[in-house]
């Protein structure tokens, strides 16, 4: 029952992240990575979990992509610096090794996981958010910090200085 | 609240600091606390004196708490008092004290004044330390702060070079002691298990020194049997007695010591300070006893270092001098005592030797006051111009020499005795006949000493005058101390028994008496006659020309005269052997340490750095692949 | 039936992908696009493994969902960090291709 869905969301994030990387366009770029991340949120659904899947969708559609097309009009790239994926066989190669390496470690995951039966946890938002601000209160509060300290830097970082 | 003895112990340690710390602006405050202090502990101790005589040798008080410690070792701070540690009290508190008084006058309108007392007052709290100490470890740190305040002191002319020298002389002699000092007190708290003294003696049983105490590599390996233990750790531990107590050949500086405040010399050079190794030998006193080998250390090297003193003493136109090789000699006398078994011979003495040479330093301090000089050439006829200073001078002179009645002939013949019956161990020349060659010497020395300082026509030049109220009384006192102790023993033998049993450690030989028979007397009348006669006949009459006695003994006048070249050994020692050591070293730290080891670590990481920057290209994609390379790597380790 | 499998080598397939973006595009976008890429694939192995582990003491906790959570929060604020920088280079050197850019050498 599931696994059309995984095929049909699986090969989209694939195709979607092959079209990301290989577009000229930055533009186009930009829209099939929201595609591949939409995808992604289909599989999250699949593993049950909702609430991820909802995060995922408002913060990566709503918030990153707009921040990158932002960034891209604002640079306004001419149509001749435009360029392709420039493919170089040894970083192909290395791709490879670093894939083979990712099999490798798939291959033995070890005792802590079940892997071929899902258990029946179910991701919702009411049982993560208590996890989240009991289990999990002071990561939660450092991300808080390190988002701050994100906005203080571009802040600064974006400012015009004089002699620029 | 704490009890007496702690107030004896830390007054003066108050006073110190109090000086320190503002009162240094008025310097008659100073001087007044400084004063205060040290006589305020002489009371609390006098206290302590009826007990002692009806006690006899128990302890009268020890309380200790704990100062530091790790696991199991404790290190505790006490104060104890029993008859061997009241006797020295009372000679450090009352001779202190009259010295403070002395100095009152002797040092004032120096701009240093409230630092000489502030140093003063340090110095007694180091040295009631060391006697209040119960065990060894505090005995360490107040040998090695009485060292710093002879150090302060000895350099209290700070502009002048020599006492610098002189100062670094005294510290650096004393470190070599101390050294081995410390080895013993080691090796003693390791084998023994504690530095207490009751602790260490409590442990030493017959079982304890029947086995091997050093065990080193097995059953077959090299052990140190008890009888070895024992004069090993006794003979280091000597080694810091011959430091502090300018034994030879550790002397060297007792005599340049003197380039500080007469004082000074008389409380730490010649009363107090230097007693600290016969104090210490006898509170030791159970761990050398079982040891024949340690007690004829103990007595050959007394007796060597008090003929050797006497007879460079007897060259020397220094008065300091002549009197600080007189201290040695005497403290040769005190140390040989504790050798053959007399440590209540020794410590009398001691008692003895501090008030008549104290006496005799602060008369000397009270010329070199009036003459302003050291040089004895340059005195003379001064009987006139000083007369209390001259007879206190003359009187304690004729203590040290052991004139019968004063307090020297009673507690140098009590000494003598002990050589005239040596014990089997100590039956050699160097015990049986040279204490009685260096009793006349000492004789000679002193009388060459007053002829030259008080007779004859005068060489001096100015106008001296009799010393200050301040300072002439503490002589007169001291004077009539070093007079009468010794005939309320006469007078009440059961006072005599008294001191004898409380200054008599527990298990010492029963002590020899000394009785004022017509034997005795005569013994010392001859002594004294030969010896002052001799110094008559050549100084005062001038039947024999000095000169000629030089010339006609030749090289033993100059062996005497130069000081047995010691000094000269030393200086040897140090520029050609140790220097050339140094230059090793020197070469080793040039060429290994800065060269290989610091410069080649420094050149290692340049390198290397170097190396490493190549990679750094600034190529942000090969960055990429260089990080991917890293991650690459610790998943295959992983796997 | 899926197996964690799937969604393991899913995962590291868009993850090496990711990967070539990041290293054979020039333009620093697309660099920073391949690096979140690899982050959202690294986010689909958490959640698969959150999905897929045993239960401890009868209880399954959200582990895996909250380090996703942090993930995401973490790249929105690399994301915003790393875009300013590429605004501040544009603007200073009037390029965004990563092999004009070679100032970050020794």
């Amino acid at each position: 029952m599931e696994l059309p869905f995984f095929f049909l969301f699986g090969g989209a994030m694939v195709l979607f992240t092959l079209l990301t990387m290989f577009v000229k366009n930055p533009v186009h770029s930009a829209i099939f990575m929201i595609l591949s991340f939409a995808s992604t949120a289909g599989l999250f659904v699949l593993l049950d979990a909702y609430l991820m899947a909802a995060i995922e969708v408002l913060v990566y559609a709503g918030a990153i992509m707009v921040l990158f097309l932002f960034v891209i009009m604002l640079i306004n790239l001419r149509s001749d610096e435009l360029e392709g994926m420039k493919v170089n066989p040894l970083m192909v190669l290395a791709a490879g090794t670093f894939f083979a390496l990712l099999h490798r470690a798939i291959s033995d995951l070890g005792a802590a996981v079940d892997p071929v039966r899902a258990n029946t946890f179910e991701g919702e938002p009411k049982v993560v958010a208590k996890y989240l601000f009991t289990e999990m209160v002071i990561p939660f509060e450092a991300v808080s910090l390190l988002l701050l300290a994100a906005i203080l830097g571009t802040v600064v970082l974006a400012r015009r200085t004089r002699d620029a | 609240m704490p009890s007496g003895p702690w107030f004896i112990l830390f007054l003066p340690l108050v006073s110190a600091a109090l000086i320190a710390c503002g009162l240094h602006r008025n310097w008659k405050l100073s001087a007044a606390v400084s004063i205060a202090a040290v006589w305020a502990g002489f009371f609390i101790t006098v206290m302590y004196v009826p007990d002692a005589l009806s006690a006899g040798e128990g302890v009268l008080f020890h309380e200790s708490f704990r100062w530091a410690g790790a696991g199991d070792i404790e290190f505790r701070y006490g104060a104890l008092i029993d008859g061997l540690s009241l006797m020295m009290l009372l000679v450090v508190t009352g001779v202190g004290g009259l010295i403070h008084i002395y100095a009152l006058g002797y040092m004032k309108g120096d701009p240093g004044i409230s630092r000489f007392f502030a140093f003063l007052s340090l110095f007694i709290f180091s040295m009631l330390g060391i006697v209040f100490a119960d065990n060894l470890f505090q005995i360490f740190i107040h040998w090695e702060l009485v060292g710093v305040s002879s150090f302060l002191l000895i350099g209290y002319y700070y502009r002048k070079p020599s006492a610098n020298d002189a100062a670094n002389k005294a510290f650096l002699t004393n470190r070599v002691g101390d050294f081995g000092f410390m080895i013993g007190i080691l090796m003693a708290f390791y084998a023994l298990g504690t530095a207490d003294f009751a602790g260490m003696a409590a442990a030493m049983t017959p079982e304890f020194l029947a086995q091997d105490i050093f065990q080193v590599g097995g059953a077959n390996g090299w052990a140190m049997s008890g009888e070895t233990f024992l004069w090993v750790t006794g003979g280091l531990l000597l080694m810091g007695v011959m430091g502090k107590s300018a034994q030879f050949p550790l002397h060297v500086w007792l005599p340049d010591a003197m380039e500080g405040p007469t004082p000074v010399s008389a409380l730490i050079h010649a009363a107090t300070m230097v007693a600290a190794g016969v104090f210490l030998l006898c509170r030791l006193f159970f761990l050398y006893m079982p040891s024949e080998t340690a007690m004829s250390i103990i007595a050959h090297m007394g007796a060597f270092t008090a003929f050797f003193a006497a007879t460079i003493a007897t060259t020397q136109f220094d008065i300091k001098r002549i009197l600080a090789f007189s201290t040695l000699s005497q403290l040769g006398y005190m140390v040989m005592a504790v050798g053959l078994g007399g440590t209540d011979a020794a410590m009398f003495h001691l008692t003895t030797h501090a008030f008549f040479k104290a006496c005799l330093f602060l008369g000397a301090g009270a010329v070199i006051h009036a003459v302003h000089t050291n040089d004895i050439r340059e005195m003379g006829g001064l009987r006139k111009v000083m007369p209390i200073t001259f007879w206190t001078f003359f009187i304690s002179t004729l203590a040290l020499c052991g004139f019968p009645g004063l307090s020297g002939f009673w507690s140098k013949d009590g000494i003598l005795h002990l050589t005239a019956h040596p014990p089997a161990y100590a039956d050699t020349f160097l015990i049986t006949v040279l204490p009685t060659v260096t009793a006349v010497l000492t004789s000679y020395y002193m009388f060459r000493l007053i002829f030259m300082t008080w007779f004859g026509e005068a060489r001096y030049h100015g106008k001296p005058h009799e010393a200050p109220p301040s300072m002439w009384s503490p002589l007169v006192v001291l004077t009539g101390l070093a007079t009468l102790t010794g005939w309320s023993f006469f007078f009440n033998a059961e006072t005599m028994e008294a001191f004898r049993s409380i200054t008599r450690p527990a298990g010492a030989p029963e002590p020899h008496y000394v009785h004022f028979d017509m034997p005795t007397i005569l013994h010392a009348l001859e002594i004294f006659t030969l010896g002052a006669g001799a110094a008559w006949v050549a100084f005062h009459k001038k039947w024999i020309d000095p000169e000629k006695i030089k010339t006609a003994l030749g090289p033993i006048h100059r062996l005497f005269d130069n000081r047995w070249y010691v000094d000269d050994v030393y200086t040897w020692i140090v520029d050609n052997i140790q220097q050339n050591f140094a230059r090793l070293c020197n070469l080793f730290d040039q060429l290994v340490i800065i060269k290989t080891l610091v410069n080649g670590s420094a050149w290692t990481t340049r390198a290397s750095g170097a190396l490493a920057a190549r990679y750094q290209s600034g190529s942000v994609r090969a960055y990429v692949l260089l990080f991917l390379a890293g991650v690459a790597a610790m998943l295959a380790l992983n796997l | 039936m899926i197996q964690l499998e799937h969604y393991l080598y899913l995962s590291g397939l868009v993850f090496t992908l990711g990967l070539c973006g990041v290293m054979m595009r020039r333009n620093v976008i697309l660099v920073l696009m391949g690096v979140e890429i690899m982050l959202n694939a690294a986010n689909l192995a958490l959640i698969a493994f959150n999905k897929y582990m045993l239960p401890i003491d009868g209880i399954v906790e959200p582990k895996g969902q909250v380090f996703v959570f942090f993930t995401i929060a973490v790249a929105a604020a690399e994301v915003a960090v790393a875009l300013v920088i590429a605004v501040a280079l544009f603007r200073r050197l009037d390029t965004v291709n990563v092999d004009d850019v070679a100032n970050l050498r020794w």
